[in-house]
């Protein structure tokens, strides 16, 4: 039987993840290293990112291979996860209600908000002092 | 507090190990400067204590302890005709929550052992067996209550 991988993007804050997967036993590469070397242990972030699979009974049945940049490691994990869910998608479409339903197919759009002239920060004034 | 709407109540995602609301709000609480792995390591660790003294699951020991910190009915101050009184009002249960988690982590950080693991998993245990010093902080909060209970009728 061919092989076929399946591509999805996925985004977080300024994180851009590309995700390439394909039948196979959980293999699961990132940026040309494995996941547990990529995010040095840390379960939380690793967990993040297999959630997709355990969301459609498909936990060790794909390889990944993904790279990923920009942000920090909690925005790439998401990044990642959505990516995955998105190639999921293409795999087959009737994993489509099961992810949307955990909002993994959504881009989250909190990004941090840009700091304005005339303020100190996105919203705080400068301090004042009357006289 | 925005006078044109009421605030949208956040839902927190609920942590990865015990997959517990629970657990992260405890983590959140205990976060200093964003450092969420950092206030996550050291509540698995104190986990861990917790479990090896007293043999009993982590979140039986938490949740239990948590209920203990809980206070059922407080003071807050209102203003009457120029004297102010500390009028008792029930507690919501949102806001019960909110308070046993702070104060949990507030006198945990008092405790005299030594490094945070070591503090919480003491405050968390003294709390389940009723000794802890955030269990005493909701008997006085009761106690101010129950003292200005002729002001009672001011609630609003």
């Amino acid at each position: 039987m061919e092989n076929k991988r399946f591509y999805g993007t996925g985004r977080r804050k300024t994180a851009s993840a590309r995700v390439w997967i394909s039948l196979g036993k959980g293999k699961t590469e990132i940026n040309k290293k494995s996941i547990e070397d990529y995010f040095e242990g840390y379960s939380d972030y690793i967990k993040t990112v297999k959630e997709p699979f355990s969301a459609v009974n498909a936990e060790a049945k794909f390889d990944i291979k993904a790279t990923v940049k920009g942000s920090g490691k909690a925005a790439q994990a998401e990044a990642l996860r959505h990516g995955i869910s998105k190639a999921l998608l293409l795999f087959d479409q009737t994993y489509r209600q099961a992810l949307k339903r955990r909002g993994f197919l959504t881009r989250d759009p909190r990004a941090k908000e840009r700091k304005k002239y005339g303020k100190k920060g996105a919203r705080a004034s400068f301090q004042w002092s009357k006289r | 507090m925005s006078r044109r709407r009421r605030a949208i109540k956040r839902k927190i995602a609920a942590d990865k190990v015990y997959g517990s609301v629970l657990v992260s709000k405890v983590i959140n609480g205990l976060m200093k400067d964003g450092k969420k792995s950092v206030a996550a390591g050291a509540l698995y660790r104190a986990a861990e204590i917790i479990e090896k003294k007293t043999k009993k699951g982590f979140l039986e020991v938490l949740t239990g302890a948590v209920d203990n910190i809980k206070p059922k009915i407080e003071v807050r101050p209102r203003r009457v005709g120029g004297a102010t009184y500390q009028v008792p009002v029930e507690v919501s249960s949102r806001r019960q929550g909110s308070l046993a988690i702070r104060w949990l982590v507030q006198y945990a950080r008092l405790r005299s052992e030594k490094g945070i693991t070591e503090k919480i998993a003491g405050e968390i245990i003294e709390a389940y067996e009723k000794r802890s010093k955030s269990v005493k902080k909701r008997e006085d909060v009761h106690k101010m209550a129950e003292a200005n209970r002729a002001f009672a009728h001011y609630r609003w």
